[in-house]
């Protein structure tokens, strides 16, 4: 009985880091540049799919795909944000929402037409192993989302806490205005964020593929990353982490304890924590001077 | 240039400020009538579809173009209008019209209660919030089988009122229109009434309006339930319509689709959703059309249409975002001040960065 | 003896351990003018949030002619009689001046959202007396050039200038004023004193105000409290508040105080 609830748990934190990697992509946008980005889903959605092809109709060995994958997806992120958005820089939020949702819709619909609408046979990251751990067995694929993750976070925080370009990313992130006087080149660091997300999301797509199968509805999977990410604080990187994991765990256990609400459990989470605490874990509580 | 003057109260509080205006509607309305005469079954039913948007739009107008309140969600409330409707009328036997009444009520109802989440939080995460309220809707109706009917859907009887059943085209089209001329009607006394000012005050400053005396909580929560009883009636009328309802038909797509065609109507104005109400009807019919026109190989193709939806949003949102009606204004503005018309008068502000949050 | 029209006893308010306001209390007499001054961060507005009841002090109580105030929801302050303008305005840019006025009316002619709807004769006489009433500010504040001019686009000194016709449209016994000269230049300043005297005169509005201009303050009020770090360092009448040495210090540091 445990040890089932300690796979399930650790089931959960492996579909959790999932969670957590679209989480991270979306807080990244929306820290920096205050837009929140409703195609998250099509982006991670769209990576592994690239990913797909150029290794089974281009024959690239796999460590290629995804490396080139990863860099088509940076350079359609920073596409979206240079070409789409920078247009709507001060638009109010609802024009934003809408142009993300025009854009997730768009890279949908075009998927669909490229690789048609039924799951597709994806080619295999790693052996499909049992991985026995702690005396609890994971699979392969759970462990290989936990490890991915980690090394990720550490990639990030070392990025934003040492090298020039983070720290410009965080001045911009808290005050844009300053960071212009400070002659940082502000529409740089919001292509340049859009570009990290992309590649995250595209990471969190290739790597979700063993898990649940190749298809253009792995969008939805994307949504996720809105309890996540308010769970955790939307203006938090740690908290996307948390929030993604949590959601996981969560959903995995009543998956298996209570199936009917499974769908659901993720929103009613998220309807909780808005209620009880908007600002999330680690978010903080913004209120208007007058 | 032409000038209105204005010389009473009154003037202010009228719905239009030059008599001809209404000869416009009523040769409008006459228009109305007699298209089931001349315009063939397939455009009526696009007129009658187009007739359910519009109240759709006006009741997101009131909702987001008045009181500023976002809405993700609202194909949940179109959804429990419809299953409301249904139930209400095969199951418990009501008659249609009230039953349609009794839909918005529960849709209403439902309205309320997503409406107490924006009494705390600010306009994004009040969407995000009711977009995670529609997904547990959508999950409620797909998962409550022994009253909706799962995924198998219900199917639902024409409506009749004491005897006379609207099972034709024309007769559902005449009673459609009625209630969306009622419903504009409605929504044009509140956008010029006192209430109406109070929504606008909360959409602009919501601090201000409570140093103003302005109850906020009232007016948020009874703006939600209005909204959500107009998108309930507006469900109502499409179940008795289409015979057959399934959690298919109010997918979060919808409540996208409901968002885009106030865009593309104009936010602001009864006027913004009727032109939203039509475009998204008869959008789909401009797109088939346009494929036609394309290549062979691009035939054929399911999702370009909803590529086409996506762009002309794009579209909008970049270039036009006061929508359809904004463009109507702004030709008018023009012809008005004909030949004093200056090209810069409606350039957009560049701006560099985002204001701070509100 | 002139009743006090706004008492406020012992307040004590901090926000995440930083103390705003300390065993704060003062009393303005109806009828008169009184200015509330004090560097920076001294904590004014807070004093006058907590008198909206946008914040909740810690300790202590407010009383508004008599009654205690610390129970009643913000909106309901405007309600009882209580005005007030911001700092940075509040006010309802994509709106007209006339209309954000017109929302002062809405306590006087309570919107039922049926009767709205359905537009009735009733609805119809509401809104026309309002209109009128509202005039009446217009007047009185000059603004008839800006009438139907949406508020984001009129200049600053006028936008100034509508927010304490916002203010005076709920009709209110008492009214705060939250540095309502700010960025006037001296005509505009000129003219807002002799508004404020007006509004004092013949209005017979209780003012309460928070500025920086000291040669203003100075001819304008009646009585005068000085805040500095959230404690009251004085009170009293212009005349003895500017030579006060506690004040000078406040102000301008201690080397002022030594110079004489």
């Amino acid at each position: 009985m445990v040890v089932q609830l300690l796979e399930q748990i650790g089931a959960g934190i492996g579909l959790g880091s999932v969670y957590a990697l679209v989480a991270l992509g979306f807080v990244l946008i929306y820290k920096a540049t205050e837009v929140v980005n409703f195609a998250t889903g099509a982006l991670m959605m769209l990576g592994p799919f690239l990913f797909y092809s150029l290794v089974v109709f281009f024959h690239f060995p796999i460590w290629l795909g995804i490396a080139v994958s990863i860099v088509c997806m940076a350079m359609l992120g920073a596409g979206i944000d240079r070409f789409i958005l920078r247009g709507l820089l001060g638009e109010p939020m609802l024009s934003i929402v809408l142009a993300t949702l025009a854009v997730g819709i768009i890279i949908d619909c075009v998927a669909g037409i490229i690789w048609g609408f039924e799951p597709v046979a994806a080619p295999e990251l790693i052996p499909n192993q049992a991985v026995r751990l702690v005396g609890i067995t994971l699979s392969s694929a759970h462990t290989l989302t936990i490890v991915v993750l980690t090394l990720l976070i550490i990639m990030l925080f070392i990025f934003f806490r040492h090298t020039k370009i983070g720290i410009a990313m965080q001045a911009t992130a808290q005050n844009q205005f300053s960071a212009y006087m400070m002659g940082i080149n502000v529409g740089g660091v919001f292509s340049l964020s859009w570009a990290i997300s992309a590649v995250i999301c595209c990471i969190a797509g290739i790597v979700l593929i063993p898990i649940s199968s190749l298809h253009v509805h792995m969008t939805h999977i994307g949504l996720m990353a809105f309890p996540a990410a308010i769970l955790g604080g939307l203006s938090s990187i740690p908290g996307a982490v948390v929030g993604g994991l949590i959601i996981g765990l969560t959903e995995n256990l009543a998956s298996y304890y209570f199936p009917l609400i499974k769908d659901s459990l993720p929103f009613i989470v998220l309807i909780l924590v808005l209620m009880i605490k908007p600002e999330g874990i680690f978010g903080i509580h913004e209120r208007k001077k007058v | 240039m032409r000038i209105v003057l204005k010389r009473e109260y009154n003037d202010y509080i009228k719905v239009f400020d030059r008599p001809i205006k209404w000869c416009w509607v009523a040769l409008l309305l006459i228009l109305l009538f007699f298209i089931p005469f001349f315009g063939g079954t397939y455009f009526l039913s696009l007129m009658t579809m187009a007739g359910f948007y519009t109240i759709i739009g006006l009741s997101l107008i009131l909702l987001t173009g008045l009181a500023g309140q976002i809405s993700l969600g609202h194909a949940a409330f179109y959804a429990v209008g419809a299953y409301s409707s249904c139930i209400f009328v095969s199951k418990l036997g009501l008659p249609f019209l009230l039953a349609m009444i009794l839909s918005g009520g529960v849709a209403c109802m439902v309205g309320l209660v997503v409406g107490i989440p924006s009494l705390r939080l600010k306009d994004l995460y009040l969407a995000i919030a009711t977009m995670a309220m529609a997904f547990i809707i959508e999950d409620v109706i797909t998962k409550w089988e022994s009253l909706t009917g799962g995924t198998f859907g219900l199917s639902v009887p024409p409506a009749s009122i004491g005897g006379f059943v609207f099972d034709t085209e024309p007769k559902y089209y005449y009673l459609v229109m009625v209630i969306v001329v009622i419903t504009m009607m409605l929504a044009k006394n509140i956008q010029r009434s006192g209430y109406g000012r109070a929504l606008a005050a909360l959409r602009e400053s919501e601090i201000a309006s409570q140093a103003m005396g302005i109850n906020v909580t009232y007016y948020k929560i009874s703006i939600f339930g209005l909204s959500a009883f107009y998108a309930g009636i507006a469900g109502s009328l499409y179940a008795h319509y289409a015979g057959f309802i399934t959690p298919e038909n109010f997918t979060f797509l919808l409540s996208i689709n409901f968002l885009i065609l106030i865009i593309v109507g104009g936010l602001g104005s009864v006027v913004g959703a009727v032109l939203g109400g039509l475009y998204m009807s008869l959008i789909p019919e401009g797109v088939k059309i346009i494929t036609q026109m394309l290549p062979g190989f691009l035939e054929g193709i399911i999702g370009l249409d909803l590529i086409f939806y996506a762009l002309i949003l794009l579209a909008f949102i970049s270039y036009q975002p006061e929508g359809f009606h904004g463009l109507w204004l702004k030709m008018k503005f023009y012809w008005d001040h004909f030949p004093l018309y200056k090209k810069g008068t409606f350039r957009k502000e560049r701006k560099f960065y985002r204001k701070k949050i509100k | 003896m002139q009743t006090n029209i706004l008492e406020i006893k012992n307040v004590f308010i901090s926000f995440g351990g930083l103390s705003a306001l300390e065993d704060v209390s003062m009393d303005v007499k109806k009828g008169e003018i009184h200015a509330l001054i004090g560097p920076n961060g001294a904590g004014k507005t807070t004093v006058f949030n907590c008198i909206s009841r946008f914040y909740s002090p810690d300790r202590g109580d407010i009383l508004f002619k008599g009654h205690s105030i610390m129970g009643y929801p913000a909106h309901k302050i405007a309600n009882i009689g209580i005005g007030r303008t911001f700092q940075n305005i509040e006010l309802f840019e994509q709106m007209t001046v006339i209309d954000n006025i017109l929302l002062g009316y809405h306590l006087y002619a309570r919107s039922n959202l049926f009767q709205s709807m359905l537009f009735i004769k009733k609805i119809r006489e509401r809104e026309i007396k309002i209109r009128r009433a509202a005039e009446d500010i217009i007047d009185f504040l000059d603004l008839q050039p800006y009438r139907v001019s949406l508020v984001g686009n009129i200049p600053y000194g006028v936008q100034k200038r509508v927010e304490l016709a916002r203010a005076l449209a709920i009709r209110p016994e008492f009214i705060l004023l939250d540095e309502p000269a700010a960025g006037l230049n001296k005509e505009e300043t000129e003219d807002l004193y002799w508004y404020l005297l007006d509004i004092k005169e013949e209005l017979k509005i209780t003012i309460l105000i928070i500025e920086h201009d000291m040669g203003f303050i100075m001819r304008l009020a009646d009585n005068i409290t000085v805040l500095n770090y959230g404690v009251i360092i004085a009170r009293g009448k212009p005349e003895e508040i500017q030579d006060h040495p506690e004040v000078l210090t406040a102000y301008m540091g201690s080397e002022a105080n030594a110079k004489g």
